[in-house]
């Protein structure tokens, strides 16, 4: 008697690797757990947008400031508030990319670190800009 | 294998210097988390108006705790030794609290 050939329907075994497990329970239970993931993407995505509103503000304030003085920006100030504006959007890319296949918990512990370092980042930034 | 052969399941410990190597980083992780805190307790900066006082106060208190969330984001998702170390010292580089540096210089 020849011996049952396993089909790509049949349900994972607990020997398979986990990604290769979590790949084919995705694929039985539809768009579920991206969904997930796309909602904890989401709402990291308002903080982020935050930074990014703060350092856009900071440069067209600084902007005003140097035009109402009769000057214009040097390079080192446009240097960095314009790390400042990459910061929060390349820190959150990042966390996205880095977290986003291994499931919603790694993806939110990715995203609140990298949103961390983004205001360390960006306090760094500040304080350069005031020294 | 022959029979006489014990198999010994205990999870592998990485080598000393490696273990070293980690220890060193999360503490030097730590002493940022610190000072972090220091900076935040030296920054002259008010923003005007509650709303975005009480953002640039969360910012800070993200800021000091950013060091010990990269620590356990990289001790628990890191899968080998190596990346940890890597992960490890990218944080350390990163998140060294230059404000304080730039205050005192």
């Amino acid at each position: 008697m020849s011996e049952p050939v396993p089909s790509s329907q049949e349900a994972p075994s607990q020997e398979a690797p986990p990604a290769a497990r979590r790949a084919t329970r995705r694929s039985a239970t539809g768009r579920e757990p991206r969904r997930r993931e796309l909602a904890v993407a989401a709402a990291f995505a308002l903080p982020f947008c935050w930074d990014l509103v703060e350092a856009v503000a900071n440069l067209l304030a600084l902007l005003a400031f140097a035009e109402g003085a009769g000057h214009s920006l040097n390079s080192y100030a446009w240097l960095v508030l314009g790390s400042a504006i990459l910061v929060p959007p390349a820190s959150y890319a990042a966390g996205v990319a880095l977290g986003f296949a291994g499931g919603p918990l790694r993806l939110a512990a990715i995203l609140l670190a990298a949103l961390a370092a983004c205001s360390c980042l960006g306090l760094t930034l500040e304080a350069l800009l005031r020294a | 294998m022959g029979e006489g052969q014990v198999v010994d399941a205990r999870p592998t410990r990485p080598p000393w210097p490696r273990l070293i190597a980690r220890a060193l980083l999360l503490l030097l992780l730590v002493v940022h988390a610190a000072g972090w805190l220091a900076a935040w307790t030296r920054n002259p900066a008010q923003p005007v108006g509650p709303i975005a006082s009480a953002l640039y106060v969360l910012g800070q208190a993200l800021a000091v705790l950013a060091p010990l969330l990269w620590a356990g984001a990289v001790l628990w998702l890191a899968r080998s030794e190596r990346a940890r170390l890597l992960w490890l010292l990218a944080g350390v580089l990163v998140l060294a609290p230059i404000p304080l540096l730039v205050d005192v210089a």
